[in-house]
């Protein structure tokens, strides 16, 4: 199913940005790619989530669970935004 | 319950957009303006997927957001690297 | 009229100081610390040798653990070839003949006007936004 793949595609540039963003990390060691890293580790769980709730445990509902990962990672994109940019 | 935390999460990624906005225009640096409309179009789906949640087979064709959002991102990264 | 005075003087300064727009992307982007070139430039010194940590701690005068860290990115990076044995011991490899050479321009140029790639070093790592974009580069 269509949908499938995109979950598929949407998780795996998540984690591709991740990686981008902690090597960049390494490289110049501003805080700010290591807040946005944990941002795209949870968009990617988000999409995995979604992908295990629609076609692998499809009598669960995991709607609240899902959610979580993209807020938290969200949350840590935004602090680091507000507190690690001049 | 989950209307709660949709409505965070579309909050978030609105304020997340607004940042990028900013970055783009003191930076110009076309990434940030793609990641400031991929983040835009995650809270847009976000905030559908909450103005359409008792209507669930309505529901399916919102990923199509979620993936524009990602093909945006995408095409940021192809775009950062062919200059 | 003050302009162009003006404009001259810093076209001095930028001559002296001389680093290069390659060595600049390369401070910016690899060696982005004074430590981390005091430590390249170091087992650079004499790159038959091989060095372990507390040695370098001791000669830059910095904390062992430090040394240890610094050691170990240079050499996950490539700079520095690891070589295990009882105690960890690092050697100067170059990574590739242009980083080689870049090293090379950055051990003369530190030594003729050392202000200049502090200079460099310092402004490269204060724009977060700017590294956040450059992460983004898939080769470096």
């Amino acid at each position: 199913m269509f949908s499938i793949i995109v979950y598929i595609l949407c998780a795996a540039t998540s984690s591709l940005c991740a990686i981008l963003l902690i090597r960049g990390y390494r490289q110049s060691r501003a805080r700010l790619l290591l807040w946005s890293a944990a941002c795209f580790v949870g968009l990617a769980l988000n999409n995995i989530l979604l992908l295990v709730d629609t076609s692998v445990l499809t009598d669960t509902d995991l709607s609240v669970v899902r959610i979580l990962p993209a807020i938290a990672g969200a949350s840590a994109l935004l602090y680091g935004l507000v507190w690690e940019t001049q | 319950m989950s209307g709660l935390l949709s409505g965070v999460l579309f909050t978030l990624y609105v304020v997340i957009a607004l940042f990028f906005l900013r970055f783009w225009t003191t930076s110009r640096d076309r990434l940030f303006a793609m990641f400031s409309a991929a983040f835009g179009l995650l809270a847009t789906q976000r905030l559908a997927i909450a103005l359409t949640q008792d209507l669930l087979e309505q529901q399916a064709p919102l990923y199509l957001l979620r993936l524009a959002a990602f093909v945006v991102i995408v095409i940021a990264i192809v775009d950062k690297n062919r200059r | 009229m003050g302009d162009s005075a003006d404009s001259v003087a810093r076209g001095i300064v930028r001559a002296m100081s001389d680093v290069s727009e390659g060595l600049r992307r390369f401070l910016q982007e690899r060696l982005t610390s004074l430590e981390q070139i005091e430590v390249v430039l170091l087992l650079r010194g004499d790159s038959t040798r091989s060095w372990t940590a507390p040695e370098v701690a001791n000669e830059l005068r910095i904390a062992p653990e430090t040394a240890a860290m610094r050691l170990f990115l240079l050499a996950s990076s490539g700079v520095l070839a690891f070589e295990p044995s009882g105690v960890p011991r690092y050697r100067y490899t170059g990574s590739d003949a242009a980083t080689d050479a870049l090293i090379a321009e950055l051990a003369q140029a530190y030594a003729a006007d050392r202000n200049a790639i502090l200079a460099v070093v310092d402004s490269g790592t204060r724009d977060p936004i700017r590294s956040f974009a450059d992460a983004f580069k898939l080769k470096k």
